[in-house]
């Protein structure tokens, strides 16, 4: 549906390679880091200084790099009012990562020391609450959990969001992490009419450019 | 007294991810919430945690929390005062 | 053609609530559960419960005998987890009332949760369904094939306001016809996980909780399954039927746990959803607010009505009768709010004494019967997310 709304901008960032509008950008090499490492040099090297970066969890660092990787700018946010910005992101795993971490703090009665820092990452919508603090996005929010690594879902609701105006343009994407197998893809969807570049991309090209990349396994 | 300040110093960058800071950076005397560490409620939580876990001592009432983590030294203060 | 920016109400499809189903501490049906609230019953009890906590706590949780012994009905009650057993009966229930079936290609099944099956996070339990099971989207499947599903289900998953969320979505593809009908769950249980969870966040209260009360000390947990199918078409045989006319999230930008200190997310949820509902806000009959209890919470809320001019408006929280039943929560207290419009009848809001927040809220301090045709149901949750819809009955 809906060829009026393109992608201006996407990113992804999966097996320690970041990918910018197509452009793999020229990262250290960083084979056999472990995702905080690399996801920290990706911050130190790309992005400006944000100390809450640090207290994310995985899965929002993941999210939060691939977003502000396009947002940092401010060119998109600066063109829409903030409550008319959605933010639409899809994930497998939920937030099992950090449960795991949490629950561990919690199942020794004997050593029960529940965090509060880790129990507030336990929900997948923090993510986009990461987003949306870093850059003051106020509009839609949604976080959609599928079976499968699958684009569409998010991208048939960021569509609806436009196509009905509720949104002006959506920053959407599926961020998935679980231990060390992660995957994020993230794209700004605007509608043609509001565009006055000349690069961009449609759907279907983004269909084809993530259905190249190597299937995301999960780990269970 | 001095021992326990920068032992707590380490524990708090520790536990709250502070990886900008160091311990020279943070005065025995500088204010932890609103000031330069930028520490936020969930910090707040994350000290009761960490009295409780590293030190033994509790926080019963979150409310007399703000006296206790004004500073390095009231929070070593109360440690001091309420181990044994 | 003529651009307008709010143009979600023309030429859309109207979108009816035809059925419903609530299972909560008090009652396996949505009739037991209103026939409860009438007494101003709470479902709130202190527990004794080792496996979720290792001290007493006051919660709000289904019996799990009934819980069983009705499932039985239905499926093996070995086969399915707590949580499946709570969605599948209550989705059951609610399509044995109307003639929608899950495996027509024209109906969608949404599904609202914040932890689905986290006890499986338990070895025990682990091992006896498996670890994939943890997963959402495997949770997701077990349902789907119970009812032979035609359609892949849709997980929300969105903190406190995902059955807000959740119904907003399904109203919204019905609106565009991308489906005929939808059946809208939202379901989480009470574990060890979030009960731990929330004590840590010294957000839980040592008695019953007490919404927009001075004396206010927190959330009660509770779990619970509540399930509205939405349909294109409107109820058969009802003598009212309801219309969803609108619906709206938004994000505070804020803090990730801690309230908005201004309500200003609130507040844009709100207006959206009114001005998508063609209402304003004098035409609001009822508000069924999120009253989680907790100081912030309620106070944001307070600034948000305030500012979206509510105070006048009857309102209440069903924390006091369910406590905060987290993805639940949304579809829970929207059948509640539908029920109230349908009797014309104001639920009392359990555990006020003496109004603790800044304006003049409105709270219901008495169950009574008043003429009711429009509600505002308004939710918000942790990641600063907010939401609001708009019910109407005809």
């Amino acid at each position: 549906m809906s060829s009026q709304n393109i992608i201006s901008n996407y990113s992804s960032i999966d097996q320690h390679q970041v990918i910018l509008n197509g452009n793999t950008l020229p990262l250290e090499d960083a084979t056999g880091q472990s995702f905080s490492n690399f996801a920290k040099s990706v911050y130190k090297g790309q992005l400006s200084k944000y100390s809450k970066f640090y207290k994310m969890d995985n899965l929002s660092k993941l999210a939060f790099l691939a977003s502000d990787l396009l947002l940092q700018d401010s060119v998109f946010t600066d063109k829409y009012p903030n409550d008319k910005i959605g933010v639409v992101l899809g994930n497998t795993s939920a937030t099992l990562d950090t449960d795991t971490t949490y629950f561990d703090s919690v199942k020794d009665r004997n050593n029960y020391f529940p965090s509060p820092a880790n129990f507030v990452y336990t929900l997948p919508n923090i993510m986009i609450g990461e987003i949306c603090i870093k850059h003051k996005i106020q509009g839609e929010n949604i976080c959609l959990v599928t079976e499968y690594n699958d684009l569409e879902p998010v991208l048939n609701y960021a569509n609806l969001l436009l196509d009905t105006n509720q949104c002006e343009a959506c920053v959407a994407g599926f961020v998935d992490l679980v231990g060390e197998q992660y995957s994020a893809t993230i794209v700004l969807i605007e509608k043609k009419s509001n565009l006055t570049e000349n690069t961009y991309f449609s759907q279907n090209q983004l269909r084809e450019l993530l259905a190249k990349r190597p299937a995301h396994k999960n780990v269970y | 007294m001095e021992d326990l300040m920068t032992t707590l110093k380490g524990q708090i960058i520790e536990q709250l991810n502070l990886e900008d800071v160091a311990v020279a950076d943070i005065g025995n005397d500088d204010l932890l919430f609103g000031g330069e560490l930028d520490l936020d409620s969930i910090d707040a939580l994350e000290l009761i945690v960490l009295l409780e876990k590293q030190h033994g001592v509790k926080v019963e009432n979150p409310k007399e929390g703000k006296e206790i983590f004004k500073s390095i030294r009231t929070l070593a203060e109360f440690i001091s005062k309420h181990q044994n | 053609m003529e651009t307008n920016l709010d143009n979600s109400n023309i030429n859309m499809t109207d979108v009816f609530v035809v059925a419903d189903n609530l299972i909560t501490s008090l009652g396996l049906t949505t009739k037991e559960n209103i026939d409860k609230i009438k007494q101003e019953v709470s479902g709130v009890s202190r527990h004794e419960e080792q496996s979720i906590s290792p001290t007493p706590f006051f919660g709000s949780l289904v019996d799990t005998a009934s819980l069983k012994n009705q499932f039985a009905n239905i499926g093996n009650p070995d086969q399915y987890t707590r949580l499946e057993q709570l969605f599948i009966l209550s989705i059951h229930q609610a399509l044995d009332q109307s003639s929608i079936k899950l495996s027509q290609p024209n109906t969608l099944l949404i599904l609202s949760t914040t932890k689905g099956n986290i006890d499986l996070l338990e070895e025990t339990l682990q091992e006896k369904f498996g670890k994939k099971r943890v997963f959402l989207g495997e949770m997701a499947s077990q349902i789907a094939a119970f009812f032979g599903c035609n359609r892949p289900p849709v997980i929300v998953s969105n903190a406190c306001i995902s059955g807000v969320l959740a119904q907003i979505m399904g109203a919204r593809m019905i609106q565009n016809q991308q489906v005929d009908h939808v059946v809208v769950a939202g379901a989480d249980i009470t574990s060890e996980f979030t009960v731990s969870g929330f004590q840590c966040l010294k957000a839980i209260s040592e008695d019953r909780c007490k919404p927009y009360d001075e004396n206010r000390s927190g959330i009660n947990l509770g779990e619970a399954c509540g399930t509205l199918i939405l349909s294109k078409n409107p109820a058969a045989n009802n003598k009212h039927q309801i219309k969803i006319l609108g619906g709206a999230t938004s994000n505070d930008a804020n803090h990730i746990s801690g309230p908005s200190r201004t309500g200003e997310g609130l507040y844009i949820a709100i207006e959206k959803a009114l001005k998508q509902a063609n209402k304003s806000a004098d035409q609001i009959d009822y508000l069924s607010a999120h009253g989680t209890a907790t100081l912030y919470n309620d106070e944001m809320e307070c600034k948000a009505f305030a500012h979206t001019n509510l105070l006048k408006v009857p309102v209440n929280s069903y924390k006091g009768y369910f406590g905060h039943t987290l993805g639940a929560a949304g579809t829970v207290e929207s059948i509640v709010a539908i029920n109230s419009l349908k009797e014309n009848l104001l639920f009392k809001s359990l555990g006020l004494d003496s109004l603790g927040v800044s304006q003049p809220m409105n709270v219901i301090t008495k169950t009574e019967k008043q003429p009711l045709s429009t509600c505002l149901k308004t939710a918000s949750g942790f990641g600063g997310c907010n939401a609001a819809i708009v019910f109407e009955k005809k």
